[in-house]
């Protein structure tokens, strides 16, 4: 792990976080680029919050170094970085008796922020996270807009990064969009820590990861590049669903003796396949060549392996 | 479902270990603090007498002060009343006992005499004891100076029995002596060297027996004087009683004078007696003599038996009224209600005072807006000093709110300022607040705070001096009410609303209320920088 560079936002070297004989984190390393999204990955107990709350400074590490926009973080946390870095906690951390407007003020108010830029700022992410009459009581709203406004409090003080910490856990689907694509707007020029183990979002969302589990890095990297690679060993499915199945046995066997690994069960063949785009098309003339079923196919996909296949291969090899 | 609701609470009250923690620790602390504080019985209030008679009956009346159990008497003087009085003023002591100049005359005239007793009222439970100890003192004051008198009586009634039986063995010598003079005489004839001698001695052992008498019956008038003069001090409620037992006292001097009488008649003539002259005769006389004397005395004697000198039922009639107590509460009338207003205030203050902050910042830990709020820029201190000015104003508003209802609807009393009530009940309220930030800097969840506070403030309001004096806790107990801030905010309280006082009088109360201001205030400092979320 290099050290810390203009291009990166945050560098983690070495760090180790004890409890007691705890050791909650072993030796983890990783850097941020800046504006980028990048993924703190692993299931429940990885050691994802216990990161997070030394990147806010609420905890010290035990052992070896944190950098975040230049500065290092020690037993004491640089003042300037409360400024600069912002957290969406896992919980909702509202004033549930306060309303929207009086939340966000409150909090424009800790970023040190004047009134009129308060006001100007609840304004504006009030359209953008789409948060409504702004005088609910957060005691009244839904949990997806508890979340919105949760989101919104962290960007009150306009920092470069922000830390979300399972933030986006049990939303609705409306704001699970408005949420995903107001942080891939916030990627522009800003830095965000996703922490989730729902890897799927965090596949679509995150541009760097690291796979956290019981404190150790298991693995991290580009998104792409670590999905990219793991692919090249590990066949997508592409699968096929037909109306009957009176042809699937054919079909089958004719993708076997031309070398396919594939298999039936009910209207529905499986084929594993190394690589699919090359395949599809010799897949799709067979199927034309047996019986005339382009247009009576009822379900055609492909299914490339990704981050959840990735994490649960790594925790198996992790257990082996 | 019923069974599944007990064991889901359960588990769920077993899972908080501090919760648990202290639902067994605070019924031991409040039992503890309970039976360690209102163990005593109210006794020892420390008193001053004057004595401005510094006589034998007023020392009598301090003896009588002394016996009793509730005063205790930590200076005797002769100074100004005035100055005692202004100690009273200042707590140090709870009553001044005034013995006036003309005490003892008034006993010795006959007349009704006054002790002046001030007690002090600002507490009412002391002002009750000293209050209803100070027929007590009366009681104690006349027994000791009646005792004074009435043993005296009382031995000189003993010596007399005892003479009487002596004097009764007197007159047996005699006439056995006379006797043998006439045995004597009849046996002249036969030696008369040894008759002479004989007679003499019988003689003279005659001579000596009368002597004696003659010594006992001087003695038992002075005796009798004695009693008299004695009983005729006695102002009783009942003098016709007193009056006849002096009479028949008198009756029975001057029947000891006529057998003195007869006694130095009868020696005169054993003194002229001799063996030549006529021995014979002058026996005779002498036998009339003692028997006579014999008659008079077993007069005598019966007379003393129908004086039947009851002194217990004089004692009692002399106990009825010679002395009285004016009773004068030095802060005036004060009820029970405005004894315990002060402490009552202060608990109140600091009740909500306390229960405010720590409920708003457990909650604020709970809900994790305290964790959130500690990774913005502002500091701990802005949003802590922030939290007490705001609880402080409600604590304000609470205070007045307070004291208006008390005042206004059970017209509870203030006789100093009101400035300097606000002023302490305002330390009480920054006390409880400072008192509340430490708290829940300690506490994870409203169950376990819930616990916490009246632990905290039970205890401190039990030991407040609110409901039971100082005077009254034991020593360590004492020590242990310093730990309390509402133990000095009522006493300065006291001071202002009850006494009347300026502030500038309970500066050191003020003094020990700003620490408790600022030690919990610190302790919150050192704790909060440890707070894990």
């Amino acid at each position: 792990m290099g050290e810390a560079t203009d291009d990166c936002a945050i560098v983690v070297k070495n760090i180790s976080k004890k409890f007691g004989d705890v050791l909650a984190i072993d030796n983890v390393s990783f850097k941020v680029r800046k504006n980028s999204i990048f993924g703190l990955l692993g299931s429940n107990g990885a050691g994802k919050s216990t990161m997070i709350s030394m990147l806010v400074g609420l905890l010290g590490p035990s052992g070896g170094e944190i950098t975040i926009l230049q500065n290092r973080v020690g037993a004491t946390y640089p003042a300037i970085l409360k400024k600069k870095v912002a957290i969406v906690p896992q919980s909702l951390s509202l004033y549930e008796d306060l309303s929207i407007y009086d939340n966000l003020y409150f909090f424009g108010n800790a970023y040190g922020l004047s009134s009129e830029l308060i006001r100007k700022k609840i304004r504006f992410l009030s359209d953008t996270l789409r948060l409504g009459d702004i005088y609910r009581k957060v005691r009244h709203l839904s949990g997806g807009y508890q979340r919105r406004v949760s989101l919104a409090m962290a960007l009150m003080g306009n920092p470069e990064i922000i830390l979300l910490d399972e933030a986006l856990v049990g939303i609705d689907l409306e704001t699970r969009e408005v949420t995903l694509n107001f942080l891939n707007g916030l990627k522009r020029d800003k830095t965000i820590i996703y922490t989730t183990h729902a890897l799927e979002e965090a596949e679509n969302l995150c541009d760097e990861i690291v796979f956290l589990h019981h404190g150790k890095k298991l693995k991290g990297g580009l998104t792409e590049q670590i999905v990219e690679e793991y692919a090249k060993k590990h066949p997508s499915e592409i699968k096929v669903t037909l109306p009957d199945f009176k042809e699937i046995s054919k079909i089958c066997l004719l993708l076997k003796k031309k070398g396919y690994n594939a298999s039936s069960h009910q209207t529905t063949i499986s084929i594993k396949s190394l690589s699919d785009e090359q395949d599809l098309s010799k897949i799709i003339s067979i199927l034309k060549h047996v019986a005339n079923y382009r247009a009576d196919v009822i379900d055609f996909s492909i299914k490339k392996p990704g981050l959840n296949e990735i994490m649960l291969d790594l925790l198996s090899r992790e257990r082996k | 479902m019923f069974l599944s609701v007990i064991k889901k609470e359960a588990k769920e009250l077993l899972q908080d270990k501090g919760f648990l923690a202290l639902a067994i620790i605070e019924p031991i602390i409040f039992i503890l603090i309970f039976g360690s504080t209102f163990q005593n019985s109210p006794e020892n209030i420390s008193t001053v007498i004057v004595d401005m008679d510094n006589s034998a009956f007023s020392y009598y009346a301090i003896q009588g002060i002394n016996e009793s159990d509730v005063y205790n008497v930590i200076d005797v003087v002769n100074t100004p009343l005035e100055e005692q009085i202004n100690r009273a003023n200042r707590s140090e002591i709870r009553a001044v006992i005034y013995i006036p100049k003309n005490f003892s005359r008034g006993i010795n005239s006959s007349e009704t005499t006054t002790i002046e007793a001030y007690f002090d009222s600002s507490d009412f439970i002391i002002y009750a004891f000293l209050s209803g100890a100070q027929g007590e003192i009366i009681r104690n004051s006349l027994k000791n100076i009646t005792s004074d008198i009435v043993n005296d009586i009382e031995s000189e009634k003993d010596y007399n029995k005892r003479k009487v039986d002596e004097i009764k063995s007197i007159f047996d010598t005699i006439e056995s002596q006379i006797s043998s003079l006439e045995d004597n005489f009849n046996e002249s004839e036969r030696s008369k060297e040894d008759y002479t001698k004989r007679v003499n001695k019988t003689l003279n052992n005659i001579k000596a027996g009368f002597n004696t008498q003659l010594d006992f019956f001087s003695n038992a008038e002075r005796s009798i004087s004695t009693i008299v003069l004695s009983l005729q001090l006695l102002e009783t409620s009942n003098n016709t009683q007193r009056d006849g037992l002096i009479g028949g006292l008198q009756g029975i001097q001057s029947s000891f004078s006529s057998i003195k009488v007869s006694i130095i008649g009868s020696i005169s003539e054993l003194n002229g007696a001799s063996l030549s002259g006529n021995l014979s005769s002058t026996t005779e006389i002498i036998r009339d003599k003692l028997n006579t004397m014999k008659d008079q005395f077993y007069n005598a004697e019966a007379l003393s038996r129908d004086v039947n000198l009851d002194l217990s039922r004089l004692k009692g009639a002399f106990l009825a009224e010679p002395i009285l107590i004016k009773e004068k509460a030095i802060h005036g009338e004060i009820t029970y209600f405005d004894s315990l207003g002060p402490g009552i205030l202060s608990f109140i203050i600091f009740f909500i005072a306390l229960t405010a902050p720590t409920i708003n910042i457990i909650k604020e830990k709970e809900n994790n807006t305290l964790y959130r709020l500690s990774t913005t820029p502002s500091s701990g201190a802005i949003i802590f000093m922030g939290k007490f000015l705001i609880f402080l104003v409600f604590g304000f508003i609470e205070m007045i709110f307070t004291l208006f209802l008390a005042v206004a609807f059970y017209n509870m009393r203030i006789n100093g300022s009101f400035f300097a009530t606000f002023t302490i009940l305002f330390l009480v309220a920054c006390s409880a607040i400072s008192f509340g930030l430490f708290i829940s800097s300690r506490i994870k969840t409203i169950q376990q705070g819930l616990l916490v506070i009246p632990m905290v403030i039970v205890p401190f309001f039990l030991v407040s001096r609110t409901f039971y004096p100082g005077d009254f806790l034991p020593v360590y107990m004492k020590y242990v009410s310093y730990l309390s801030p509402l133990t000095f905010s009522t006493h300065a309280l006291r001071e202002v609303m009850l006494k009347g006082v300026a502030l500038t009088s309970v500066l050191s109360d003020i003094a020990v209320l700003l620490l408790f201001i600022f030690i919990p205030l610190i302790l919150f400092i050192i704790s909060y920088r440890k707070i894990k979320y």
